[in-house]
Order: C-alpha cells, then sequence, then structure tokens
C-alpha cells in the first residue's frame, strides 16, 4: 500500500511512483485541488489591496532610498583618507613633538585671522609698558608683526590644564606660542 | 496575470529584468521602480500568505525591496530577479514570523488530527471540477481564508511556498533553516489540515454553490 506522505511526493515531482489506479489518482488530483485553491485565494488576497497602497509604498521605498544614498555618500567621505602633507615645523622640531605627540587630545588646526594672530605676537615680544606685557625683568618689547603664511592653531590636553599651541611664521622664522590654562579646581564648575 | 504584470506591458517598458537591474545598480532609480511596478504584487502575495495580515505583509514587501535594491551588486543573474526577490521576501517574512512568533489553539488541532494516522490522510474528494470557479463563490474564499489563518505558521509558509512559487522541498529546507524530512511533514499535515477543514463544503455544498460549479464545469477557468 502506498503512503499518503509518498503520494504526496509523487504529486509534487520529488518521488517517482506507479500511481495508476483511481483511488491514488483521485487523491494526487485532490492534492492538486488544494494547491489551486491556495494559490487562487492568495493571489485574489493580492488583488484586493488598493493600488494607493503601493503607491504610498513606492514613494517610501524612493525617500528612504535616497536618504541611504545620502548617508553613504556621508560615510564615504568620512572613510576618505586625510590627504597627506608635509610635516609642520613643529613635528620638526624634537623635544616638542614628542611633548606634543604625549599629550595631544584633539587637533583643531586652521586657519586664523592675521589680526588675532598680530594680537598673539604682540604679546610674546619684549617692550612697551601696558602692564599686561610685564614680565619679572621689565616690559615687554610689543611689536607688530607681518605673517608669512597662517597660523597652525591646535588645542592639547594637558596633566592640570587645557593648552593651546600656535605655531607662526614670521619675518624672524618660526615662532611656537604654548598656552597654557590651569583646570579650574573649584568642584561643580 | 496580475495588475502590475499589465501595465508594465502596457507601457512598453523594457521587459528584460537583467537589463534593469543593470540600469538600477547604476543608480537609474526609475528602471527599479519598474522592477518594483512588476513584482510588488506578487511579492505581496506571497507575504501575505505566510503571515496572513495585510500591514505586515506591506512591511515585508517594502523592507524586500529596500533590501533588494542594497544588495542588488549581489545579484549574479544565474536565477531571474523574481527568484531573487522572493527569497529576501521569504526569508524577511519568516524572520517576522519568529520575531513575532504567537501560540496558536491551532497547534492542539493538528495533534488530534495526527491521531487518525497517515492511511486515509487525504480524500480523493475534490470541491466541484473547477478550483477558478469554486473561488468566485464568497463562501468558499472566506473558508480558505479561514482554513489558512487556522494553519501553524510553519505549517502555512511550507504550504504557501510549495503551492505560490512551487519551491523544491531541499529549497524550502534551507529558506527555513530545517531539515528536508521536517519540510514533508509540515506539507503533509498542512494540506491534510486544509482538506479536513473544507471538508464539509464538499461534502455538503450549499444549493447555490453546487449551481455556481455545475455553471463553471461547462466553462474555462476565470484565473490563469
Amino acid at each position: 500500500m502506498t503512503h499518503d506522505i509518498d503520494l504526496m511526493q509523487h504529486a509534487d515531482g520529488e518521488l517517482v511512483l506507479d500511481a495508476t489506479d483511481p483511488e491514488t489518482q483521485a487523491k494526487i488530483e485532490a492534492i492538486h485541488h488544494i494547491g489551486e485553491l491556495v494559490r487562487g485565494t492568495s493571489e485574489l488576497a493580492a488583488d484586493a489591496v488598493p493600488e494607493a497602497k503601493f503607491t504610498g509604498m513606492w514613494r517610501e521605498i524612493d525617500k528612504l532610498l535616497d536618504n541611504e544614498a545620502v548617508s553613504a555618500a556621508r560615510s564615504k567621505e568620512l572613510a576618505l583618507p586625510e590627504p597627506e602633507r608635509a610635516p609642520t615645523a613643529t613635528e620638526k622640531r624634537g623635544w616638542l613633538s614628542r611633548w606634543f605627540d604625549r599629550y595631544r587630545g584633539y587637533i583643531i588646526t586652521g586657519a586664523v585671522s592675521a589680526g588675532v594672530v598680530a594680537t598673539i605676537a604682540l604679546v610674546v615680544r619684549q617692550g612697551g609698558t601696558d602692564p599686561a606685557t610685564m614680565n619679572g625683568s621689565g616690559p615687554i618689547d610689543v611689536r607688530p608683526v607681518s605673517l608669512r603664511s597662517p597660523v597652525e592653531v591646535e588645542s592639547l590636553d594637558t596633566p592640570n590644564g587645557q593648552g593651546t599651541v600656535l605655531n607662526l611664521e614670521d619675518e624672524d622664522g618660526h615662532t611656537t606660542v604654548i598656552w597654557v590654562s590651569p583646570e579650574d579646581s573649584v568642584d561643580g564648575i | 496575470m496580475n495588475k502590475a504584470g499589465n501595465r508594465a506591458s502596457e507601457t512598453h517598458e523594457p521587459v528584460d529584468d537583467r537589463e534593469l537591474v543593470d540600469k538600477a545598480r547604476k543608480g537609474d532609480r526609475d528602471a527599479f521602480r519598474i522592477l518594483f511596478e512588476r513584482y510588488h504584487r506578487r511579492a505581496y502575495a506571497l507575504a501575505f500568505g505566510v503571515l496572513r495580515h495585510q500591514d505586515d505583509a506591506l512591511d515585508v514587501v517594502q523592507d524586500a525591496f529596500i533590501k533588494a535594491h542594497k544588495y542588488l551588486d549581489k545579484f549574479e543573474g544565474n536565477s531571474s530577479f523574481y527568484t531573487w526577490l522572493y527569497r529576501i521576501v521569504m526569508n524577511l517574512a519568516i524572520d517576522h514570523l519568529r520575531k513575532n512568533r504567537r501560540v496558536k489553539p491551532v497547534e492542539l488541532d493538528e495533534t488530534k488530527l495526527e491521531e487518525g494516522g497517515e492511511g486515509d490522510a487525504f480524500m480523493p474528494r475534490i470541491l466541484g471540477g473547477n478550483p477558478g470557479r469554486a473561488l468566485v463563490d464568497k463562501e468558499i474564499r472566506s473558508r480558505i481564508d479561514r482554513a489558512l489563518d487556522e494553519l501553524s505558521e510553519n505549517h502555512r509558509a511550507v504550504l504557501i511556498m510549495r503551492e505560490l512559487e512551487g519551491l523544491s522541498y531541499e529549497e524550502m529546507a534551507k529558506a527555513m533553516g530545517c531539515s528536508k524530512g521536517t519540510i514533508m511533514s509540515r506539507l503533509f499535515h498542512a494540506r491534510r489540515n486544509m482538506q479536513k477543514r473544507l471538508i464539509d463544503l464538499i461534502d455538503n455544498p450549499s444549493p447555490e454553490l453546487v449551481a455556481e460549479l455545475a455553471a463553471g464545469t461547462s466553462s474555462s477557468s476565470e484565473r490563469s
């Protein structure tokens, strides 16, 4: 006697059987009949969905793909290797470079306006009588300087405070200014 | 033919899916839209067949097209675009079932059905001579819908894969991550349960249905 599970495999083309007797044939027809009903019902259910639903679906897909394309482009930009650059004057110098590497937190390298740099240069040059530019041995000579190139400004995380490093190229050559502000020791600020 | 299929042929869009896929890969969104137009209803029928919930099925279809677009480069063209798409739809539908698994009382009913043994599992009886004609009858359709709703999710998924897409037992086993024997068993019980749930319709059809079916035997099927 042929088991119905074998009969089903035969009906599905998964097994070859001698299925010539009428009873077996009728069962195979019943199996196919169920398939027809399931197929037909599912297709009718699909046709019953209003086209507007699919129109809305496409709009949503289109929008999502646009968003995906934008974020993919952004990721690609972020993944690009930084362009190679010539070593800075700071990197060329030994101890300063090592100190830099040790405490470097993040770098905000950028061009600062010549006016700002000139102000900083005024501070570090000796001379003048402004109390703000006095050192222990007398007034610092403060004179304006002209810059050859934009200033590199970098921020540093130091053990007890925050620092700023400015690399200037003026008519006297290269100057590095390291400005460290001690951390505020008052809790809660 | 479904609505989408009609529309595609009417507008003389390129018939070759492969060509559309190539264009879509190069960023041609309209080409991808044509693929969507061609297959969204078919993909929906598959998702709905498995999930039996309109909104869930629509979500799965939407996700499937987004995924298909994302991985278009991985489509090697060894099979048709739709074959590739339905695998995505099927995987998403099965994932959806796994994530939203609900305990259904029908599992107990199936145990009862199994008590009858396998020898007399399939009854050599069918509903009239024309299934297409039978589907015109609202009562039959609602009974079939109910019978499908009451199948366990695994049984229904296998039945839909087999009847809608004609997948082999091996392909279904791969899709569902189980053995070929399990697939065979699920399919067997799914069909048997469907037949048992519809048998009183078959044995005792209403006079209207008898008349409907009698009219249908002399005409050709309304469905392709």
